[in-house]
């Protein structure tokens, strides 16, 4: 899986939990994940669905250092990739 | 005007807390007993909704029954409240043992206080929940996720007499939706009650609880699931003057079976399970005033 690939389908995932607004076109990689509008539920279902989706194990010492969806995206390039 | 109701609280609080302070605890439990006596036969409302609840888990039967130990768990509560400020700076790390006992077994416990990850607590409104949570603070650190007061200045009084140098309470309205996971990633043992009403619907699940359906937080089921650390379920009755048994069991080390919810009903009803046969061992002990079975 490539990177925009993983781009694409984070930000689908990111639309259906966050409960933002926008559109998903809208989400920047430059934006931070805990301005997307997530509540502490709801970020915790959607690294449920990012971890099914992508058939990845997170390490929450991991998820919180990450800060925008970039990092995010690197992060799961990094799983896939090993 | 809400302010200066809040204020005339706030100082009502301040002198009542003054005076359990100062005053010698077996009078202080005694009053404290005294007055959960007065708010059941004050409160006809509230006290319905603990025999109605009561009466529903098929406990006791008969209406004198229900009606003492309806009266009894409204004493337990501000029994509760006064326990809570007198052992607030009496149990230090080398004395906690005197005052709470741990009933578990001794691998339960020993990962229980293994500090090298985050652990997650399920709790339950039965006897003393603050006095367990600050002897688990003696060991390692506890963030608690509580409900704050209405009254700003009455939560910032009662989290001051709540908290302690290991011990935080943290308002499940704090905004940044990672907070909890940075605890639990920083090593510290984030504790919740499971056992309330939830009324917003993508944050529940239905559970049994005394053989009828209500919600439940699905909070620390996808906490356990996301996160992967040892959930236990710890409730603390009172035994004697300040002093208390901490029941804990656990861990839950839940392997996923690949449809979420199901497996956040199998966590969430196993916590509830093991609340209410701690429940049903102290039934006089237990909030029944809190409107738990809603649609």
């Amino acid at each position: 899986m490539n990177r925009e690939e993983i781009t694409s389908r984070l930000k689908a995932l990111l639309k259906k939990q966050s409960q933002l607004k926008a559109d998903v076109d809208a989400i920047q990689e430059e934006m931070k994940i805990d301005q997307l509008g997530f509540d502490s539920i709801s970020i915790l279902d959607f690294m449920y669905d990012v971890e099914d989706h992508f058939k990845v194990q997170t390490e929450v010492a991991d998820l919180v250092k990450m800060e925008k969806v970039r990092d995010l995206i690197d992060y799961i390039a990094g799983k896939t990739a090993a | 005007m809400k302010k200066l109701w809040h204020l005339m609280e706030f100082g009502l609080a301040k002198v009542v807390l003054g005076i359990i302070a100062v005053a010698p605890p077996g009078f202080t439990l005694a009053f404290a007993e005294s007055v959960g006596w007065l708010v059941f036969h004050l409160l006809p409302g509230r006290a319905k909704i603990a025999t109605d609840n009561i009466r529903a888990a098929g406990i006791v039967r008969g209406e004198p029954e229900l009606r003492r130990l309806g009266c009894r768990c409204f004493q337990s509560l501000t029994r509760m409240v006064a326990e809570t400020v007198i052992t607030r700076n009496r149990i230090r790390p080398d004395n906690w043992q005197n005052y709470v006992t741990i009933d578990a077994p001794p691998e339960t416990f020993a990962q229980l206080k293994d500090t090298s990850r985050g652990a997650i607590i399920a709790s339950g409104h039965l006897g003393n929940w603050d006095v367990a949570a600050r002897a688990l603070s003696m060991l390692r650190p506890v963030s608690v996720i509580y409900r704050p007061f209405n009254n700003p200045y009455l939560d910032r009084e009662i989290n001051s007499e709540r908290g302690g140098t290991n011990l935080h309470l943290i308002s499940k309205y704090k905004t940044n939706p990672m907070r909890f996971m940075k605890l639990l990633a920083d090593g510290d043992c984030l504790a919740l009650m499971i056992d309330q009403h939830i009324s917003e619907a993508g944050e529940r699940v239905r559970v049994n609880f005394f053989g009828r359906p209500c919600w439940a937080t699905r909070s620390v089921a996808m906490m356990h699931m996301t996160t992967r650390l040892p959930l236990f379920v710890a409730v603390a009755a009172r035994t004697g003057r300040l002093k208390f048994t901490a029941h804990l069991a656990g861990p839950i080390r839940w392997e996923r079976t690949g449809n979420r919810e199901a497996d956040v009903l199998g966590i969430t009803q196993a916590m509830t399970d093991e609340i209410e046969k701690i429940a049903r061992r102290y039934p006089e002990q237990y909030l029944w005033g809190h409107r738990r079975w809603r649609e």
